[in-house]
């Protein structure tokens, strides 16, 4: 197996996961920018390892990587979001995510923290920067720095495109 | 009617597997007596048409307690009224007649619709009152026939099926006519009124009762051991202990009887001998009784006689003649005591004749030549001089009528004979002065526990306890043979089953439990005993199988599959340590190192001493320190020498692993194997409806039902098969005077039949039908604008053959109810295509055609090539690889700038990979055009190849699937990926739709092949 598992750093403080209309986020770097997404759609955090390329498919989906067994896609964010695209430095890392039945990976430039974030502290997406609004659930205000929330599920969703499908 | 169903789906969906089990043998008995069928009422005149009779009525009596259990009532009464038809028509109280075909079928079609609602979760949907209806109507008339024709004898001597056939029968109590079943609910009382502690009560006692069972079983068999009989006891004091807590006073005195005996078992005090072993499980019988009694709220209690009998037979007052159990011989065919429904003889000799055992010879040599003999205990022909033979009991299917075959018996020397049948009858004669008034009082109770022990397990009459037990208890009083009429009568009362005893039979549908012979058939696991006779009988579900849900399976598999992997890892690790022991001298190295540095000491310290040169003790100090430094190394090496061994030891452990997961990915892949024989016996009704429908004949021969086949894969078949046989019955047969006119037989054939080829399994589908016209074809290919007239003309058979697959196409000149809208093969088509399958038909005009699909032999692991293309390993299906050839670039031609090769007269285009799949962005060519020499697998099929360009052959191996669509999508031209054994994917070229894709681009761009070509 080229990956090994990595605890997701700090992990979640204890068992209070739920609070009051708050929640548990990772943030991770790309192109320099936070971005973060739920917790509770991160399966676990690996290494990324080699890959098997697909054809007839999207160029952002970096390819197939085997996880204990299962075989998952693995999507380039920055290939998905029009960034440049870079080689990959020792700290990127794949987020495994969880959405309903299906397994994919998600390739970031590093996984930076666990956040606690409550509500009051998530602005709706705005239209500022390129991004499209679709993928993003808000803007995380935090004293030092912006985390941009992304909408996990529509994002995978719209990865796969329907017309492929044999 | 049943609104909902409020059964666990584990439970449904055993009730469904078991009962689609019994609609097909409901069907396929039945088409057997159509098959038989002249006009006009079918006598049960031969065996096997006795023992269609039975395995129908088995199979309506399972069914119904499997319904009752669940609770699907709408099932239930169904069954209820078909059980009864089928019992009257094996009792010949009713005949099955022609007329009767339809009736049942429809009454079938009921069912099955019913069950299939139930798999849909569309309750209550189905009307059953018409079917009712119909069934009332059958029985009605049989009501009137059986009133008309009690006196009529029916086929006596056929006995070696549930029919107890003739036993002379004392009395026939008219209330015993009557069906006990209306009576017996009287009574009827809730005993434990605690919810739960009755279900608790139910749940354990059962699993006692089965244990108790299962024990006895073994005992029967003749492993006498202890543990056995410490297991019966501890399970009689559980059930015993069970019934007191819930306060069943009687059922725990019968427990504590019970248990008593069996304690005297224990400490040798009693023996155990037949018939005490049948005592005990007439005693288990009777405690299931009780259990079901509770269960159903219906319980009456434990009838006195029968306790009273069984104590009797337990405390073993019979026992001064009793021989130890005599390890089944050569005469014992069959091994199924209970389902071996002739008579017994019982002989009694003088405690003082000398030459009993030679008497009992000769009587039992006598008796061999007028039936089949099943067995004798003890086996007077093997007895070791040590044994006597004193009190004999031989069991017989004899050709002759019981009082003929007692009077057989008398004329030796014997005290007493008895002749007993499978009812609860009993004659007995004494041609000499009953000496013995101990052994003659106990025999009777004997007879009927021996008997009994067939009566109850078989029918389950016992909940009408009166009933049978007036009989019983009679016996003794009137042992006068009366006409065997008279004793059918009997057996007839016990037969319509009452409701609750029904439950405890069926109510078992999983195996290793019921003692009773009427338990579910088929399932066949092969029996240990193999004889004439129980290969007659239906054949016996073996004691232990699983139902497994098949998800489950798919999750081994795949673990399977990761044990491999892993195996795989471990291997590589292996050869990476591997050299690191290499240096095999290492230790010994060392140790010559530290001599020499100790030698060169000496001789220093000892020029040092001569001399006193001061640089000498200098250099002897270093050496000195020298040597010190070294000797940790020393002790390394020694280290890496254990280490070694251990290493080697890894070494094997890894191989030794290695065996375990191949043995166990093979063993999980058996298990999901099943024999396509149910898939296959099921066309045996569509064909005769078909035939019906269409007035065609039709003989339909299945070959190689055995061959096995993935269970997804058999589930998924049954689909395009149906599509498959109705075009043959419906386009290809022809209607029976054209056959005539054609110079055919009237009677079409045909054939299902399924083979092994290789790594696939093949099924074919053939007629000798009128075949595929090839004008027709053409011409509607014409309409249809799918080829030009021009190209049809040139079209060859085969091509115009292909065309069939095409989404509506039919030649059909009208749609049918059955086909002719054109949409038959094309879903044959999608299907096999999701099952990695081919299709091949092949067809003369006015000769046949001939269908055939070809299978992997499972879909969750293929035989594939492992070929490299750039940087990526990818696996080709073998069966898609007609062979792999090297060319020289010299070698290549090109026809429109496609790169081609010619194989053997055949012009092959060469295609690389990304040409297929036509990737602009993506690049896999990592250059690999150094060589002017090129590697190609020609893979497609007949008629379209393609050879397709490889870097480097990798091998063959045995591939697991894993779809891509669990956590991602299917992806056009890859069947799926699979796992190498370093971890990482692989993906699996779907070879079929890379020929299409092929093509697709072909006539897209030409663009794609020249870039192509100029490598």
């Amino acid at each position: 197996m080229t990956q090994s598992t990595l605890a997701p750093p700090e992990t979640r403080n204890s068992s209070d996961v739920a609070v009051e209309d708050g929640l548990q986020i990772v943030g991770f770097r790309l192109a320099g920018e936070e971005y973060g997404i739920d917790i509770m759609c991160v399966q676990e955090i690996i290494l990324p390892g080699r890959m098997t390329e697909l054809l007839q498919v999207p160029e952002f989906i970096r390819g197939l990587i085997n996880l204990r067994g299962s075989i998952i896609p693995v999507i380039d964010l920055r290939m998905r979001f029009g960034l440049k695209v870079t080689e990959q430095s020792d700290d990127s890392r794949i987020i495994v995510t969880e959405l309903g039945s299906r397994t994919v990976g998600i390739v970031v430039d590093a996984v930076s923290e666990v956040l606690r974030i409550s509500a009051s502290q998530i602005d709706p997406p705005s239209t500022i920067g390129t991004l499209d609004q679709a993928y993003i659930k808000g803007l995380v205000k935090l004293e030092q720095k912006l985390i941009i929330l992304l909408e996990i599920e529509s994002l995978l969703e719209q990865e796969i495109p329907a017309n492929l499908t044999a | 009617m049943s609104g909902t169903v409020d059964v666990t789906p584990e439970f449904l969906a055993g009730f469904l597997d078991e009962a689609e089990e019994y609609m097909e043998h409901l069907n396929s008995d039945l088409l057997l007596f159509e098959d038989s069928a002249d006009n006009g009422p079918i006598a049960l005149d031969t065996p096997e048409r006795i023992e269609w009779m039975n395995e129908m009525f088995r199979a309506a009596h399972s069914l119904k307690g499997l319904a009752a259990t669940m609770g699907f009532d709408n099932i239930k009464e169904v069954t209820h009224r078909m059980e009864t038809l089928f019992d009257r028509i094996r009792m010949g109280q009713a005949f099955l007649d022609p007329s009767k075909f339809e009736t049942l079928f429809s009454v079938f079609d009921c069912l099955q619709r019913l069950i299939d609602e139930l798999n849909n979760n569309t309750i209550g949907e189905v009307e059953i009152a018409p079917t009712l209806a119909m069934l009332d109507k059958e029985l009605q008339g049989s009501d009137q026939a059986k009133k008309d024709a009690t006196p009529m004898a029916p086929e006596n001597d056929q006995s070696q099926q549930e029919l107890p056939a003739s036993a002379p029968k004392v009395e026939a109590p008219e209330k015993a006519n009557d069906s006990p079943s209306q009576s017996e609910v009287v009574e009827a009382s809730n005993v434990i009124p605690d919810e739960e502690l009755r279900s608790l009560f139910i749940e354990s006692t059962m699993e006692s009762i089965d244990h108790l069972n299962e024990s006895l079983l073994k005992m029967e068999q003749g492993s006498g051991e202890i543990e056995l009989i410490q297991e019966v006891f501890r399970m009689a004091h559980n059930i015993k202990g069970a019934c007191g807590a819930v306060g069943l006073d009687d059922a725990y005195r019968f427990t504590h009887g019970m248990e008593s005996v069996l304690d005297q078992v224990r400490s040798d005090a009693i023996e155990l001998n037949d018939s005490l072993m049948s005592a005990l499980f007439k005693g288990a019988d009777i405690l299931r009784e009780v259990v079901d009694g509770v269960r159903s709220d219906q319980y009456v209690g434990i009838d006195d006689a029968i306790c009273e009998n069984l104590y009797k037979k337990w405390n073993g007052e019979e026992s001064s003649a009793s021989e130890p159990i005599v390890e089944s011989s050569a005469l014992n065919d069959d091994s199924d005591f209970d389902s071996s429904d002739g008579l017994s003889v019982i002989l009694d000799f003088d405690a003082n004749a000398m030459d009993a055992e030679i008497q009992a010879f000769l009587i039992l040599n006598r008796i061999k030549e007028v039936g089949v003999v099943h067995r004798c205990t003890p086996d007077v022909e093997n007895l070791s001089d040590d044994e006597s033979a004193h009190h004999v009991v031989i069991e017989v299917t004899p050709d002759i009528s019981a009082s003929e075959l007692r009077e057989l018996a008398a004329k030796f020397e014997v005290q007493s004979v008895q002749v007993v049948g499978a009812d609860n009858s009993a004659s007995s004669v004494t041609p000499n002065e009953p000496s013995n008034l101990e052994t003659t009082a106990a025999q009777p109770g004997d007879t009927d526990l021996v008997d009994n022990e067939n009566a109850v397990s078989e029918s389950a009459a016992t909940p009408p306890i009166e009933s049978t037990i007036d009989n019983a208890v009679e016996l003794p009083r009137s042992p006068v043979a009366t006409e065997q009429p008279a004793a059918v009568q009997v057996v007839e009362s016990t037969k319509p089953l009452p409701e609750p005893s029904t439950a405890s039979e069926t109510e078992m549908p999983i195996p290793a439990v019921a003692a009773s012979p009427a338990a579910p058939p088929k399932r066949a696991a092969p029996q240990p005993t193999k004889s004439a006779a129980s290969k007659q009988a239906a054949p016996v579900r073996s004691g232990e199988t699983v139902r497994v849900d098949i998800e489950r399976l798919d999750q081994l598999m795949n673990l399977g599959g990761e044990l491999v992997i892993c195996r795989a890892r471990l291997n590589q690790i292996q050869a990476g340590m591997s050299h690191v022991f290499d240096g095999v001298g290492t230790a010994f190295q060392s140790e010559e190192m530290s001599d020499g540095l100790e030698r060169l000491q000496h001789a220093l310290e000892h020029e040092s001493g001569s001399g006193a040169r001061s640089s000498f003790s200098e250099l002897s100090r270093m050496v000195q320190q020298l040597k010190e430094s070294f000797e940790p190394f020393g002790a390394i090496a020694r280290r890496v020498i254990d280490a070694r061994s251990q290493f080697h030891e890894f070494v094997e452990s890894v191989h030794a692993l290695g065996l375990v997961s191949d043995g166990l990915q093979k063993g999980i892949m058996d298990t999901r194997m099943v024999a396509v024989g149910p898939l296959f016996t099921r066309f045996r009704r569509v064909v005769r409806d078909l035939c019906k429908a269409k007035n065609k004949k039709i003989d339909l021969v299945l070959i190689g039902e055995n061959t096995e086949l993935d269970k997804r894969m058999i589930d998924e078949l049954g689909d395009p098969l149906t599509h498959m046989v109705r075009n043959s019955v419906d386009h290809g047969i022809e209607l029976p005077e054209d056959r005539i006119a054609a110079g055919k037989e009237e009677t079409a054939t045909l054939t299902l039949e399924a083979y092994h080829a290789g790594n696939s399994i093949c099924l074919e589908v053939r007629d000798d039908g009128k075949g595929i016209d090839h004008e027709s074809v053409r011409a509607k290919a014409i309409e249809k604008e799918l080829l030009t007239p021009q190209q049809a003309e040139q079209a060859t058979p085969k091509e115009l053959i292909q065309l069939i697959f095409q989404p509506g196409f039919s030649t059909a000149k009208e749609v049918s109810d059955l086909s002719g809208r054109g949409m038959g093969m094309d879903i044959v088509m999608t299907k096999l295509n999701a099952l990695s399958g081919t299709i091949d038909v092949e067809s003369e005009p006015g000769e046949g055609t001939k269908v055939t699909i070809r299978l992997p032999l499972t879909l969750a692991i293929i035989n594939g090539l492992l070929v490299r293309i750039r940087n990526e390993i990818y696996v080709i299906p073998i069966d898609s690889v007609a062979e792999i050839i090297t060319v020289r670039s010299e070698e290549l031609q090109f026809v429109q700038k496609q790169r081609v090769v010619r194989v053997r007269d055949q012009v092959i285009p060469i295609v690389e990979l990304e040409n297929v799949f036509a990737t602009e962005g993506k690049c896999l060519r990592s250059d690999s055009s150094g060589t002017d020499e090129m590697t190609l697998c020609i893979i497609g099929t007949e008629g379209s190849r393609i050879g397709l360009s490889v870097d480097q052959l990798l091998g063959q191996e045995d591939i697991v699937i894993k779809s891509l669509s669990e956590n991602f999508q299917n992806v056009r031209g890859f069947a799926g990926a699979s796992i190498m054994g370093d971890g990482t994917v692989s993906l699996i070229l779907d070879v079929a739709t890379m020929l299409e894709m092929v093509r697709e681009n072909e006539s897209n761009t030409q663009q794609v092949l020249t870039s192509g070509a100029c490598v």
